[in-house]
């Protein structure tokens, strides 16, 4: 009766075609949606006070545990995928210095000595020719007190310099920061992080030019430049770690002072939303609002990591007057959104009411 | 880490150590969310396979799920604990999504949707369409037959010829006996080819047979 091989081979397809769905989509859990609809069918038996419990959890993954999933997975593909863009990346500076393209792996960085010089060197002159615009904007940043001026950088988001720079940069690939060590992150943060006045550089030297100099001083000059390249990649780094130990052992305003550091530092973006992440949660943890965080956030990151939250949590806290049309927006702007389902309810739910 | 994935790469979670789970739902019965989140984290993506699988629909899968929580937190301090926390929650969102396919009843509705999956099939001829696309539009035929079928048939159907179950597994999920199941899902089979034949999916089995 049920041998039939045509029939299970066409429902074979119907659940691979569900398996492939799950796999898109295998649904996000919303703990604080559960709790307040169940507060609407029972208020007795969950009270608005378990309500008020869950909304302060964190929506928002910790980036700690989301670099913890992500080293536990063995994705290849993704690898793949960062590597070449890395290469992409590596070409684009290259050309820009007029250098050969950074070797990836660790056999072909053993290029001849001349050829790492020459590159050194070409990358040196080109900093120079910048480092006064650097170093400005940096001592400008550096000189800011974050406890003075707490929201300094919140208020004066640069999405434009930041999405154009993103691109450049092949960002959108690097958003999901791949979890590598202080010393890789900042070996390779200097060739991928050309800063955008490197445009205005004069023509670099040939290498020839640059050989004719006494080794020895060019190899300190070289550690040199190099120290100055690693030196915003290594702090950014540090910051990060006196912040995680400082939210570990308690000292949680420091913590977020160090946060709104990295933000206030990092101009490419990839550590400043991961501090982002890292305040959302600490914020909470701290009974403090995130309505202000999010806004900036989004300010500054319109289509970032945790644009999805940020918004959805907008629209929750948004007044009854104003729920339709955030929910409306969050729909137009973010169509693949966690929340979409949420969305249509409440704006159903409110325009049923009557609220505008 | 002790998770699972399963073929289809839906990460299944490790169901919790026997004493968590039961010091886990003694909090959340006591009010405490801390350890309700713990267990909703738990059981979340196998309540969301299961609904998926007997909906066949994303986005209403989420909805029902959402509530299948919301009414399980909501009934926890009646949840006596004579089956596992896992069945319970099977249940409610079976009993969910019964109530869902009881609202959406109409023999009309079922029979607008076959006439178009009988279109569907007439599409699927067409040599340009992917296997991709086809194996969705198969997808959806056999969804629309379910829709046409007994709750009693659908169910074991799904249970036990697309979600995989064992007989013993799908009936003690189903609350009957394993040879009860076997007779409603080898049912289900021969309506749901029946209909498959009608719409042009399959060759008849005489075909086949001689």
């Amino acid at each position: 009766m049920n041998d039939d091989p045509e029939l299970d081979a066409l429902l074979g397809d119907v659940t691979q075609t569900i398996e492939d769905d799950l796999e898109a989509n295998v649904g996000v859990p919303d703990l604080l949606a559960v709790v307040e609809r169940a507060h609407r069918m029972d208020a007795s038996v969950v009270p608005q006070d378990a309500v008020d419990e869950v909304s302060t959890y964190a929506s928002v993954i910790s980036l700690g545990q989301a670099r913890r999933l992500r080293q536990s997975r063995n994705d290849e593909a993704f690898d793949g995928i960062v590597r070449e863009v890395r290469g992409h990346v590596d070409q684009d500076i290259a050309r820009a210095l007029g250098t050969a393209p950074r070797a990836e792996s660790p056999q072909q960085t053993e290029a001849p000595w001349y050829r790492k010089w020459a590159v050194v060197s070409v990358a040196a002159v080109a900093l120079l020719s910048i480092g006064v615009g650097i170093g400005v904007l940096q001592s400008t940043l550096l000189s800011e007190s974050p406890a003075d001026q707490p929201n300094a950088v919140l208020h004066s988001p640069r999405p434009d310099d930041e999405e154009t720079a993103r691109f450049k940069r092949g960002d959108s690939v690097n958003r999901e920061r791949p979890a590598v060590s202080p010393e890789t992150r900042t070996s390779q943060e200097p060739t991928q992080e050309p800063s955008p006045e490197a445009d205005t550089t004069p023509a670099p030297k040939q290498p020839d030019q640059v050989l004719g100099k006494k080794s020895r001083k060019k190899s300190r000059d070289n550690r040199q430049r190099t120290a100055l390249n690693e030196t915003h990649a290594q702090k950014l780094d540090r910051l990060e770690r006196e912040a995680n130990g400082a939210w570990k052992s308690g000292r949680h305003a420091d913590a977020a002072s160090t946060y709104r550091k990295i933000i206030k530092l990092d101009r490419r973006g990839s550590w400043a939303q991961s501090a982002y992440g890292e305040l959302f949660t600490l914020q909470r943890q701290r009974g403090k609002s995130v309505v202000a965080l999010w806004r900036s956030y989004l300010a500054r990151f319109p289509k970032g990591r945790f644009a999805d939250d940020a918004s959805a949590g907008l629209c929750r806290r948004a007044s009854a007057t104003e729920k339709v049309t955030c929910w409306t927006k969050y729909l137009d702007s973010i169509q693949e959104g966690s929340f979409r389902q949420q969305a249509r309810r409440e704006i159903e739910q409110h325009t049923a009411e009557g609220t505008p | 880490m002790g998770g699972t994935t399963r073929p289809g790469g839906v990460p299944k979670r490790a169901p919790l150590p026997i004493g968590d789970e039961a010091s886990l739902l003694a909090r959340a019965r006591s009010g405490e969310m801390q350890a309700w989140a713990s267990l909703y984290q738990t059981h979340f993506p196998r309540i969301f396979r299961h609904v998926r699988y007997l909906t066949g629909d994303t986005d209403l899968t989420e909805e029902l799920v959402q509530e299948s929580f919301a009414r399980a937190l909501v009934k926890l301090p009646s949840f006596d604990g004579r089956a596992t926390l896992s069945t319970w929650l099977h249940g409610i969102a079976l009993n969910i999504v019964r109530n869902h396919w009881r609202s959406l009843r109409s023999t009309e509705t079922a029979h607008e949707r076959l006439h178009r999956m009988n279109i569907a099939s007439e599409a699927a001829q067409a040599p340009m369409i992917d296997d991709t696309h086809l194996c969705r539009k198969k997808a959806e035929a056999v969804y629309a037959i379910l829709e046409t079928l007994p709750e009693h048939l659908r169910e074991a159907f799904v249970l036990r010829d697309l979600e995989g179950n064992t007989p013993a597994e799908a009936a003690a999920l189903l609350g009957i006996s394993a040879g009860n199941l076997s007779v409603r899902a080898s049912r289900a089979r021969e309506r749901i080819r029946k209909e498959l034949e009608r719409l042009g999916w399959l060759a008849p089995r005489t075909e086949t047979a001689s």
